[in-house]
């Protein structure tokens, strides 16, 4: 995957993780909602997954 | 989604342009000890560097080391959105720009912020999150510069003058108002308000402010920067024997780093040369004020270009199709400005 490709970025009740041109990807909710977020941006980055 | 074919060409300009200036760093560097070889008069540097306590520069090697992390450290406070090895990488590219390239810190944010726009990232985003990055940064070199001048002032050991006590503390003081009145003026004065340069900047300001009124672990990364690096002059000092006072080493630093905004390749010669007056000015003897900045500037140019180095390698082939790899696809342009992940500040 391209580096940066996939950033996080706050919603009304949690934190998204969002293509880097806009798209939204996937929505963290609650408790920890960033971290998750960004965990899950790292995981991408290091597998390869994504755009 | 692919954008990077467009960025090519710049990007082996710029790769071009960063090689010449490596060279070019270099051959000052080789010119630099051909010098004090050849010069008589620089011998005693040369003998101070030789009888150098190996320790000594060992630990300023660990102490450049610590300054570079807090640097990682204080980068990933404002781009918090991004994978942590990306921003790692992106952190340590910066860093080496900034040692390698001409403009020092500035230089470091601008080729970390233009090797973010390859992915797509809006401008006026890392302008903003650079900006913050530059204003805290300097809001630290603010401080211990009045800190400094304080404890000069209040009979710390070292020069009690006006002159390289108080006017130093006075123009910083002054400096940093008019940088925290910025945000305050900016809609006032009009004219350029609408630039998203300038705009981008102050709200950088703003998010410096935020983040000093917000308490992070991260912001000791702001400490640390600056801490670590004078702490590294401070040990190979040690290494000759003579540490000066804490307050005129971090005043003669901080004002001697000044030199560095002449546009010279790894600030080889004019970094030294202006360390070197100003730790003078603050009471050093010339001969170890010279080779104690030498040393220094080794230290504090090769580490951080080498931990730059390896991380670009590492970042370069995921940074866009077309910067290691032929193009793939060209798909159409894709408009940043109502990204949410962009939107806000620090959180």
């Amino acid at each position: 995957m391209r580096a940066l490709a996939l950033m996080i970025g706050p919603t009304a009740d949690g934190w998204a993780v969002y293509v880097t041109g806009g798209r939204e990807v996937t929505r963290y909710r609650g408790l920890g909602a960033k971290r998750r977020a960004l965990r899950h941006v790292a995981r991408a980055s290091v597998a390869g997954i994504g755009p | 989604m692919s954008v990077a074919a467009p960025h090519s060409p710049p990007m082996a300009v710029a790769r071009h342009g960063v090689g010449r200036r490596a060279a070019t760093a270099g051959l000052l560097g080789v010119l630099v000890v051909s010098l004090m070889l050849g010069v008589p008069a620089l011998q005693p540097v040369v003998r101070e560097i030789r009888d150098m306590n190996p320790w000594w520069v060992g630990g300023g090697v660990a102490l450049e080391l610590a300054s570079c992390v807090s640097y990682v450290v204080l980068f990933r406070l404002f781009f918090d959105r991004v994978a942590a090895p990306d921003a790692r990488a992106l952190a340590w590219t910066s860093m080496a720009s900034g040692v390698l390239l001409p403009g020092g810190g500035v230089g470091a944010l601008a080729i970390g912020g233009w090797l973010m726009h390859l992915t797509g990232a809006p401008v006026r985003w890392i302008v903003r999150r650079s900006s913050g990055i530059f204003f805290l940064t300097s809001a630290v070199n603010g401080a211990a510069i009045i800190g400094a001048g304080m404890l000069l002032l209040g009979g710390s050991s070292g020069p009690h003058d006006f002159a390289r006590a108080g006017l130093p503390l006075l123009a910083a003081a002054l400096i940093t108002l008019l940088i925290v009145a910025a945000p305050w003026a900016q809609p006032r004065l009009g004219g350029r308000a609408g630039s998203p340069w300038v705009a981008g900047i102050v709200e950088g300001i703003r998010d410096a402010e935020r983040a000093g009124r917000h308490p992070s672990w991260r912001l000791l990364g702001a400490l640390g920067y600056l801490g670590f690096d004078i702490a590294v002059l401070w040990a190979t000092f040690s290494a000759i024997g003579h540490a000066p006072p804490v307050a005129a080493l971090m005043l003669g630093y901080t004002i001697g780093y000044v030199a560095n905004a002449l546009p010279v390749p790894g600030g080889i010669g004019v970094l030294d040369a202006g360390l070197a007056a100003a730790l003078v000015l603050y009471g050093a003897q010339p001969a170890d004020a010279a080779a104690a900045v030498l040393v220094y500037h080794a230290i504090a140019l090769w580490l951080p270009a080498a931990g730059g180095l390896l991380a670009y390698v590492r970042l370069r082939p995921r940074l866009a199709p077309g910067v290691g790899d032929p193009p793939v696809t060209h798909d159409p342009p894709v408009t940043h400005t109502s990204n949410p992940a962009l939107e806000g500040c620090l959180p």
